[in-house]
């Protein structure tokens, strides 16, 4: 019998359980009718019949209890006796259930909270078809142990070409767009992709289409795909716009496709454009700007993969030692491990803490209902007298504390919902070179509501059973015991003065863990960043390529726009850059190095604020 | 009359399907087509039967509907499942096989060990 048959035939009995009850009844006593009726026709009384066919039945209250197990109906019929006595018990001690309650609330809610966070962050599936054999595949530069170098359009041409564990490659680079012609001219963030970069990902487009091979060449590559919230936010949403214009950069683009709302690759990209190799890394193998995604093979191990893109880095080092003697090796993460990046070990480590804190406040809700285990040995005598087993006793106290259990999860699950709006904050949209995912809401879905009841009867159990097992031991001296006016008798002391020690042993740890991370936390906002940042503004300026066409015109602009700004009233000093201090992954450049005299490294040397 | 043998352990429920698979019966039909079939030599616990029928009926091996009895009562009717009926089969058969090697046990003389 499946567990599903016998859950129905548990809840059938406990539904009809007077329909049951009476037909159990009117069975048996049919039978005992039917057995006096033959007796009455080989000439006995009817009511010496009665008597004797009642008599050899035997006893018919154990008959029907033996029926009840037999069904399997007596473990929910205690069941439910448990939990009305349990309710009852909570009820008649508001203040001792209310603290228990709200302890457990706060460490159930502090678990739910960061656990909604580890699923929104890392355990979510990703919105991509097979989403496991994505990876990213990165240039891998042995020589400065730089392990996730941009990739040439050349090289990417032969990886493309020479592997065999990928069932599509495709690359993209970052790219800005001004959108004029729609109201206020807008600065937008864009990516360009590889045609079949939408093909690699799997996804298809929410309305049109995304891009043809051919849109990768010059003159052909006009056209973008938009983003759903950009469509949104600067069309309206409106249907039609697929295979009209809109301006960027001055030229006209046509819009050949929307992508559906869930696809926000890579984060917060407004439209996408189709990638053209740039004609200065047409024949310049060191030009590396691109990033690349693949889709390995299926049954093809991340781990294979790697030997193969090894390889063929290797062999493209011997091959063009100029440009490539260093960047004879890859490396390839997997898109889940990318996206979450820095922030998994961190998300590990406060779940970690919040489970102490859950710990700390099993060890308080114990150490009470230890102290009231004491008042109510009495009552336990009692019960035990009257015939109930340990079991059953261990039992009753358990659904017990499950109940407390539920209903701080109950409360703990509303404290969550409300910090995990606030939890979105610690991912800010604006930083791009912290590898962080950008999340915009955590939600509460069925993971987080059964991660919570889970925690929830788990948490019962765990801070209920030293309490049960202790409570329904010893009933017969209880009687004795609580006649001098005991409490807890010497055990229940002992395991009280245990679980102080506990609760005082993982409070300390978390302490000492919470001062240390506050001490790093002091340490980073007082360091020395070797300049004052004091009262210094600043301000980013993207010139439109198609007004600003040469270096030259684009510095006279900014030195005219710096020396308008040096007058200004409340201003000391003006200044400009092309990146700013620590402004991580955008400030890095590489420069050549022209000397007869070699260098410490190599010809190539790359410096910036990582 | 035989003198009448108590029923061995966990051949209750045997009996009872083999009862109820000759066609339908209530609880107080079950044993006396038991009591009839073994020409009363088996003594049966009329206690017993009952919570063995709803064991039965709890595994899907018979199913009850209620029913008119010869008498014009009410009275609830067992029948055989499919799966009762191969239950049946397979206990008929540990049975027999098992009968078979007890008596050749039994039959064992000193001469053929």
């Amino acid at each position: 019998m499946t567990l599903w048959s016998r859950f129905w035939s548990w809840l059938r009995a406990i539904l009809r359980r007077s329909r049951i009850e009476s037909e159990m009844d009117a069975e048996l006593r049919f039978h005992i009718e039917a057995c006096a009726e033959d007796m009455v026709r080989h000439g006995v009384s009817r009511a010496e019949a009665l008597r004797r066919a009642r008599l050899e039945f035997g006893g018919i209250e154990q008959t029907k209890e033996e029926c009840r197990d037999a069904r399997g109906v007596n473990f929910i019929e205690s069941l439910i006796q448990d939990l009305r006595f349990g309710l009852r018990m909570l009820r008649k001690n508001p203040g001792f259930t209310a603290i228990a309650v709200f302890t457990l609330a706060l460490g159930i809610g502090a678990n739910t909270a960061i656990f909604s966070m580890v699923n929104a962050v890392l355990l979510r599936p990703l919105p991509y078809k097979d989403a496991n054999r994505l990876v990213t595949v990165w240039g891998y530069n042995r020589a400065r142990g730089y392990d996730t170098d941009l990739v040439s359009p050349l090289d990417f041409a032969d990886w493309r070409s020479q592997n065999h564990v990928f069932e599509g490659i495709a690359a993209s680079t970052d790219t800005q767009y001004t959108l004029t012609g729609e109201a206020e001219p807008v600065l937008i963030i864009a990516y360009s992709f590889s045609a079949d970069y939408f093909h690699v990902l799997g996804v298809a487009p929410l309305l049109g289409r995304t891009f043809l091979p051919e849109e990768e060449q010059p003159g052909k590559n006009h056209v973008a795909v938009l983003s759903y919230s950009f469509w949104q936010s600067h069309f309206g949403g409106n249907r039609d716009l697929v295979s009209k214009s809109i301006v960027l950069d001055g030229s006209p683009y046509t819009v050949v496709g929307v992508m559906p709302p869930e696809f926000q690759y890579p984060p917060l990209t407004e439209l996408w454009t189709p990638f053209t190799v740039k004609p200065e890394a047409a024949q310049d193998r060191g030009y590396r700007y691109l990033r690349v995604m693949a889709r390995l093979k299926p049954g093809v191990t991340i781990h294979q993969a790697q030997t193969e893109m090894n390889a063929i880095a290797g062999r493209l080092a011997q091959e063009y030692p100029k440009t490539n003697k260093d960047e004879d090796a890859t490396s390839l993460t997997g898109l889940r491990q990318k996206i979450s990046g820095d922030i998994r070990p961190a998300l590990l480590v406060l779940l970690c803490a919040v489970s102490f804190v859950l710990l700390i406040a099993c060890a308080n809700v114990a150490n009470l209902l230890l102290a009231r285990a004491a008042s109510r040995q009495k009552e336990v005598a009692v019960r035990a007298a009257l015939g109930a087993s340990r079991l059953r006793l261990v039992r009753q106290f358990l659904t017990e504390s499950m109940l407390l259990g539920l209903a701080g999860g109950a409360l703990g699950l509303l404290l969550a919902s409300w910090c995990a709006r606030a939890m979105v904050t610690m991912f800010p949209p604006t930083i791009f070179n912290v590898s962080i995912p950008h999340i915009e809401k955590i939600p509460i879905d069925g993971w987080v509501l059964g991660f919570a009841t889970v925690v929830s009867l788990f948490t019962g159990v765990v801070f209920g059973l030293v309490p049960a097992l202790h409570a329904s031991v010893n009933t017969s001296e209880s009687l004795k015991e609580s006649g001098r006016g005991l409490a807890g008798g010497t055990q229940g002391r002992r395991y009280r003065s245990a679980l102080v020690v506990v609760e005082l042993a993982l409070s300390l740890m978390l302490l000492a863990a919470a001062g240390l991370t506050l001490r790093s936390f002091v340490h980073l906002v007082g360091s020395d960043l070797g300049l004052n940042p004091d009262h210094v503004l600043t301000m980013r300026v993207l010139l439109p390529g198609y007004k600003y066409k040469t270096g030259a015109q684009q510095i006279a602009f900014i030195e005219q726009a710096v020396d308008r700004i040096r007058p200004l009233p409340g201003v000391k000093a003006a200044g400009m850059v092309t990146f700013l201090p620590l402004g991580g992954w955008y400030g890095d450049r590489a420069v050549r190095w022209k000397t007869n005299q070699r260098p410490r490294t190599s010809g190539l040397s790359r410096y910036g604020a990582r | 009359m035989d003198k009448q043998l108590d029923l061995l352990q966990g051949t209750l429920d045997m009996l009872i399907l083999k009862a109820v698979s000759l066609g339908a019966l209530h609880g107080y039909g079950i044993l006396l087509r038991i009591q009839q079939i073994s020409k009363d030599r088996l003594e049966i616990q009329q206690g017993s039967l009952y919570p063995a029928l709803y064991r039965l009926e709890d595994q899907g091996w018979i199913t009850s509907e209620w029913g008119e009895s010869e008498n014009k009562r009410k009275a609830k009717y067992y029948r055989l499942t499919a799966a009762g009926k191969r239950r049946l089969r397979e206990e008929a058969e540990k049975w027999n096989h098992m009968a078979d090697v007890i008596a050749g046990i039994l039959r064992t003389t000193a001469e053929e060990v």
